[in-house]
């Protein structure tokens, strides 16, 4: 047993342990200013725990901390680590603004998105499927709790849908998990793999592959397992909102890839087939059902299921390159999807609303907000020479490479028209006469962190190349 | 064949087929009848016939389990659920709505092809049943041996459901 190759979890755990503690013995503040410099403090605790799990993930080695494969400490997890705390951090910057006049509760908040973040970085490394489970449950239990936290009513609505639907959903997957055991009898991945590659199946095999596929789908908000996104995406608080839409969706992709290409991957033409499928129908109704929206976040969540069908190519595709292209692809996707909540959630305490009108003027209310949305959407949209782009191009030249022409030319047509609906907000905001003209401010905090998202877009756009190649050399040899 | 292995492999197939149809009857009943006190109890009785199920498959500790949790502590937050709730004790509450029709011939589908792929599937039966006798230490062993991971993060999950519970559950700000 090696425990230090926990520390990075570690440490996460003591910190949200920690911030439970120290909101429970200074929540009762004599002021109210003294209470919101505490909130204040949570947060930053929240950061320091994860800026030091960052530094515990870059000093950790590889292996197993068990007897088993239940924790695997590989290059592929620990790229997933430095996002997942990447991720954790940014959101909970934009959480301390935006928390400060909604609720009083702020330690609960940080503990269980605390929580959360250790989930991803269990599931991420789980190489056993009761471990995976268990932690993408954390992950489930912890979102439920975050969307509905602010209890507004499409909040609560939000929630009681992801909620119903994820266990649901949680179910199925446990019962295919629990087919695949009774084939394979074993549940390590690695060991379900070499199993497969034996040749001995039975019909029972697609069943818990369609299962376990379905399971994973609505994680990765794939059609047709979507019909919690929209509505969660839209009650929840903004910043969770930004969660769900980057690290949920990033660990869900890479357990995905994990089961998938180091269990499944002998028996490929069996599921190859569903995932085109799902691929070009995620792609399809993603990207068409944003262009009516009038929500911004719901628009926004349309657009992620569409981006969810661009990675689709990647597991289809299965090659290392297709995987080094889905993890770069999420990379640069998440900073672009991070840096458009944190704008939302900046504008939203002003406006108070989430609707596109709301946004007409917005260029004279505030430039640096707007030219931040301008690149984050850019990028999106996939539009030279922005990290996007990278990604895309990546993305779909791998897919030609590996003979899926019709896939990236399908995916291509979808990042066209996505380029019009991510315009229209642009169109909207630079373009429309401004009702109120106030100027919106901001904490100097946010300016740094949105300059810093605008300039990792353009590094990456420009310079792609050592963050491929690190995503590249992150790929498991798993066959 | 001996006749008393006959008699037990009898005993033991109606034991499954009298369960499994109380199982299957409250089971429906619980998805239809209209007042959910009513329902509830369906429910405690379709956990107990499930734990018989257990029970004949020689899984004790399982079975003891299912009653502790399910029947003991579930079923009993749910009658405690319903009658703090305002009013919905005795209130006739529709179960189904429009799409129930659609629902039914999904799960029947559903039902069909799980059934064939069961049936059809050639389960390893060449492994030896083997008589466990000390189930409850095996089960100990493995959960704080082989998987101590997921069941140290279980009680993680219990926390951050626990807490966030009661968090949306507070009273207004």
């Amino acid at each position: 047993m090696n425990y230090t190759l926990l520390t990075p979890e570690i440490i996460v755990c003591c910190t949200a342990l920690l911030v439970l503690v120290v909101d429970l013995f200074m929540a009762q503040g004599e002021g109210a200013k003294s209470t919101k410099s505490t909130k204040k403090l949570l947060g930053w605790i929240a950061i320091a725990g994860l800026v030091a799990g960052m530094f515990a993930v870059y000093n950790t080695p590889e292996g197993l901390a068990f007897g088993n494969r239940s924790f695997v400490n590989d290059t592929f997890a620990m790229y997933f680590k430095y996002l997942f705390l990447g991720i954790g951090i940014l959101v909970i910057v934009s959480s301390m603004d935006y928390l400060a006049e909604r609720t009083t509760h702020h330690g609960e908040y940080y503990f269980v998105l605390l929580l959360v973040i250790m989930g991803t970085m269990f599931m991420v490394s789980a190489g056993e499927l009761i471990s995976l489970y268990v932690s993408l449950e954390m992950l489930s239990v912890g979102s439920y709790v975050l969307v509905a936290y602010l209890r507004t009513r499409q909040g609560i609505e939000g929630g009681i849908k992801y909620l119903l639907f994820g266990a649901f959903c949680s179910a199925v997957l446990l019962y295919g998990i629990g087919i695949i055991y009774g084939l394979t009898g074993t549940t390590e991945i690695k060991g379900i793999g070499e199993f497969l590659n034996q040749g001995d199946k039975g019909c029972a095999l697609p069943l818990g592959l369609a299962f376990i596929l379905a399971g994973f789908g609505f994680k990765i908000a794939c059609i047709p397992f979507h019909f919690w996104v929209p509505e969660a995406y839209e009650g929840a608080p903004t910043p969770i909102t930004a969660f769900l839409a980057s690290a949920s969706k990033v660990a869900s992709f890479a357990v995905f890839i994990r089961v998938f290409m180091e269990g499944f991957i002998g028996i490929r033409q069996e599921w190859t087939m569903a995932l085109i499928i799902l691929c070009i129908l995620t792609m399809a109704i993603g990207n068409l059902s944003a262009i009516p929206q009038t929500n911004i976040k719901r628009l926004l969540a349309y657009s992620s299921i569409g981006h969810a069908g661009y990675l689709l190519i990647g597991l289809v595709i299965g090659t290392v390159n297709g995987l080094s292209a889905v993890m770069f692809y999420l990379l640069v996707y998440a900073l672009a999807i991070l840096g458009i909540f944190m704008v939302i959630a900046i504008i939203s305490k002003r406006i108070d609303t989430d609707e596109i009108e709301g946004y007409e003027g917005m260029y004279k209310r505030s430039p640096f907000l707007c030219l931040c949305m301008l690149i984050c959407l850019a990028s999106l949209a996939g539009l030279p020479p922005l990290a996007g782009f990278m990604g895309k191009f990546y993305l779909f030249a791998y897919a030609v490479h590996a003979g899926y022409i019709y896939l990236a030319v399908i995916g291509f047509i979808f990042s066209t028209i996505s380029v019009y609906y991510y315009f229209r907000i642009l169109k909207s905001m630079y373009f429309m006469e401004a009702k109120d003209e106030s100027i919106i401010s901001f904490s100097p905090l946010l300016k740094v962190v949105l300059i810093l998202i605008m300039l990792g877009l353009f590094l990456i756009g420009i310079l792609p190349q050592s963050f491929i190649s690190s995503a590249i050399e992150s790929v498991p040899k798993w066959y | 064949m001996n006749i008393d292995a006959i008699c037990s492999l009898v005993l033991s197939n109606m034991a499954f087929f009298v369960l499994a149809a109380i199982g299957i009857v409250c089971g429906v009943l619980v998805v239809t009848v209209r007042n959910l006190v009513h329902a509830v109890l369906f429910l405690a009785v379709f956990l107990l016939s499930v734990a018989g199920l257990f029970i004949t498959l020689e899984a004790e500790f399982l079975a003891i389990i299912q009653v502790f949790i399910f029947v003991g502590a579930i079923v009993v937050l749910f009658m405690f659920l319903i009658m703090l709730t305002y009013k919905v004790s005795d209130m006739a509450v529709p179960q189904g709505n429009r799409l129930k029709g659609a629902a039914i011939v999904v799960a029947g589908v559903l039902f069909c092809l799980i059934f064939y792929i069961m049936k059809a599937m050639k389960w390893n039966e060449a492994a030896p049943v083997v008589t466990i006798t000390d189930d409850v230490a095996r089960i100990g062993r493995l959960l704080l041996g082989q998987y101590v991971l997921p069941f140290e993060l279980v009680s993680f999950v219990l926390l951050a459901a626990l807490i966030g519970a009661i968090v949306i559950a507070r009273k207004g700000e």
